[in-house]
């Protein structure tokens, strides 16, 4: 895949071999919405009442899953992203959250289910792997009953032919010597292991939604590409819906359909991931991008970090919330929140998105006017188009 | 295994050198003569009788002399014999320790039948009606002296309903197991309430941190029932504190039921040792120091064993 950048700021990528591909997915995915789609959220919120303040975690979060199709969830520590796949499933456990809004699985609604209605659809029809194998494994029960307890609740199965299937998921997941696997305990196995462990328990009932939250933030680099090869093979094997959360984008680019992007608790940019890639409209996208380091460059070039912080949740700006840290920003974006625009095929939401005329006249004045966001981006913009021409 | 018995073993023996010199000082640096408890205080006394006496026992000895003279018998098996009663301590040990042992032993286990399940009802609803009113409940079994309860125990049980015997002790060997519980329910159960409360509380912490561990929400995502998280994921990670309780209590119940044994009119060790302490009967207080220690120190190990069982990362290969 190679990647050039016009000096307007956008990026294009030209993709050899797999455009294709690409392209078959975003069709079933078009072909697939006429149906009852897997996962259908809307407008989903989960604030968490702090003090007497809102801290809206997820805040009108609308998109939709289909059957085999993946979503990746992108963004910086803080905006939402584990709340909002921990909302979908229902397994918010802070008293103080309230999630409103729709998640429809299969057609049926989840918002407003009990906790021991949902019980059925955790684990079964719907599972989850978490973010640190570490401390998502229980370290004083043996990986056989971890792996097993929840078939036998929910598939009624033997304990003998619960150990079978057991020894059978270690085998997908690639453990060697599945069998006396089982007797052991979390801490004797590496951190790549315990998450094939918990990926295998996700997938024991056999779910037709998987969420896997950051799986591979807590590995190793070397692990996290088999950790991520295993869990798109076991996807697309399974023809399951997953949603992978993570705040690299360098990791959903080649693994997911779909990508949202979001920030402070809402989507500001969705679209294919071919398109995203292609045609980046949202400031903060394009500065996750620019984020990822790339061997391109000459050695020792600083690597661009997004200026400041995400904003704070319980008290977020009138407007924009990307306004503080955005290289465009405009008198506007801090008077009128920009509202998702509804093209279903790549939404954004932003006032003088990237590529505009807009957005190239307001980025020249900012860094005629000396704004420091705007001239870290130019002179990161600059670097990267000369390396890449 | 070899190597952490060995090392038990010699911590056991520094333990119980530490301990009989230290009670064995203490004894001397207290006031009062053990021959004016042999003879009565009002007794005419005779200087050569006294004498005597003393020179029997050893008295005049340097206090030096006197403990190296007891430990050099105890190593070899003889505990000595009571000053004032003459009964050899092994065997006022052997007749006295069982039976402070099993109430020991009941309280411990009555304690943890209540005090798990309020401890984890607790954590599972912190902050409701069901943890405020055990809580409160756990607070006034706290605050209650056991012999306020053991009293109330008599009025209720004896007294006015006659179930169980007021006073007095049943032994298994001659009454059998019935009646010998009989005797020790009553007992038992006043020792049982401050443990429990005690147990309880460590329970009700210790379980919600672990309830705000990472593997507990991912077990919830299993779809596991509440109860079968609570009691097959939570619970074994939540006792450890527990047992550590446990072991440091059932060796404090040992020597420290005094109060309920007196009570209750129960032969039972701490019994006879505050009489031992009035009468300055040294060889008898140190007899009795001897084995509440090793039973602390073994209880401790078990303890310390026991943590490996519950918690596999502590096992070594």
């Amino acid at each position: 895949m190679y990647i050039s950048y016009t000096t307007s700021g956008r990026s294009e990528v030209v993709s050899r071999g797999t455009s294709t591909c690409w392209e078959g997915v975003a069709l079933s995915s078009v072909d697939g919405s006429s149906s009852t789609p897997l996962l259908s959220v809307r407008n989903l919120r989960t604030h968490f009442d702090v003090g007497g303040h809102a801290v809206k975690a997820v805040d009108g979060v609308s998109f939709v899953v289909h059957e085999g199709m993946t979503l990746g969830v992108v963004g910086e520590s803080g905006s939402g992203k584990t709340v909002l796949s921990r909302s979908i499933m229902g397994i918010n456990t802070a008293s103080n959250a309230s999630t409103t809004g729709s998640v429809r699985y299969n057609g049926t609604e989840l918002i407003g289910k009990s906790k021991r209605e949902l019980r059925d659809f955790w684990g079964e029809e719907m599972a989850m792997v978490f973010q640190d194998p570490m401390t998502s494994l229980n370290p004083v029960v043996r990986i056989g009953r971890q792996l097993t307890e929840h078939l036998r609740a929910h598939k009624k199965m033997s304990k003998a032919a619960a150990t079978e299937l057991a020894i059978q998921l270690l085998t997908w997941v690639r453990i060697p010597e599945p069998e006396q696997r089982l007797s052991n305990y979390p801490h004797q196995m590496s951190g790549g292991m315990r998450q094939r462990v918990c990926i295998a328990i996700a997938l024991a009932c056999s779910p037709h939604l998987l969420f896997a939250d950051e799986p591979t933030t807590a590995l190793d680099v070397t692990v996290q590409h088999q950790i991520l090869n295993l869990l798109s093979q076991q996807q697309s094997e399974r023809k399951m819906g997953m949603v992978l959360v993570t705040h690299d984008l360098g990791v959903v680019a080649t693994r997911t359909d779909e990508i949202a992007v979001m920030y402070a608790g809402k989507i500001v940019e969705k679209a294919s991931t071919s398109t995203l890639f292609s045609d980046m409209r949202h400031p903060y996208t394009q500065s996750l991008f620019w984020s990822i380091p790339k061997t391109s460059e000459p050695k020792h070039t600083r690597l661009s970090a997004i200026v400041g912080r995400p904003p704070n949740l319980a008290a977020l700006p009138v407007g924009c919330s990307f306004a503080d840290r955005c290289p465009y920003v405009q008198p506007i974006c801090r008077e009128v929140e920009p509202q998702l625009t509804t093209d279903s095929n790549h939404s954004f939401a932003c006032h003088l998105p990237v590529g505009s005329a807009d957005a190239d006249a307001a980025l020249s004045s900012n860094i005629a006017q000396g704004l420091a966001q705007s001239e870290a981006a130019a002179i990161r913009r600059d670097a990267q188009t000369g390396a890449s021409a | 295994m070899g190597k952490v018995i060995a090392t038990r073993l010699a911590r056991l023996v520094a333990t119980l050198l530490a301990v009989t010199f230290l009670t064995f000082s203490m004894t001397a640096l207290l006031p009062g003569d053990p021959v004016n408890a042999i003879l009565g205080v009002d007794a005419v006394r005779d200087p050569e009788v006294v004498a005597k006496i003393r020179l029997d026992l050893g008295l005049d000895d340097p206090f030096l002399v006197r403990y190296f003279n007891w430990l050099g018998d105890a190593v070899t098996g003889d505990l000595g014999q009571s000053y004032i009663t003459d009964q050899q301590v092994i065997t006022t040990i052997s007749q006295r320790l069982p039976v402070t042992a099993q109430l020991a032993f009941m309280a411990i286990i009555m304690a943890l039948i209540l005090a798990i399940p309020i401890g984890v009802l607790g954590a599972y609803k912190q902050g409701k009606w069901q943890d405020s009113s055990t809580s409160a409940g756990v607070q006034v079994a706290l605050s209650i002296p056991n012999f306020i309860v053991g009293i109330f125990l008599i009025w209720l049980f004896s007294v006015k309903l006659g179930w169980f015997p007021a006073s007095n002790w049943n032994r298994i060997s001659t009454d059998g197991l019935v009646e010998n519980l009989k005797t020790a329910i009553l007992p038992a159960s006043a020792l049982a309430m401050t443990q429990m409360a005690i147990f309880s509380r460590l329970v009700r912490s210790d379980m919600i941190a672990t309830l705000q561990e990472n593997y507990i929400l991912a077990a919830r995502s299993k779809g596991l029932s509440d109860r079968f998280i609570l009691l097959r994921h939570a619970l074994r990670p939540s006792s450890l504190s527990l047992m550590t309780i446990v072991g440091i209590n059932f060796g404090a119940l040992l020597g420290g039921t005094v109060i309920i044994e007196t009570l209750f009119a129960i032969p039972g060790v701490g019994f006879r040792l505050i009489n031992a302490i009035y009468q300055r009967d040294i060889i008898v207080i140190q007899g009795i120091t001897v084995f509440i220690a090793t039973a602390y120190v073994v209880i401790n190990t078990i303890v310390d064993l026991l943590y490996a069982v519950i918690d596999p990362r502590i096992r070594k290969g």
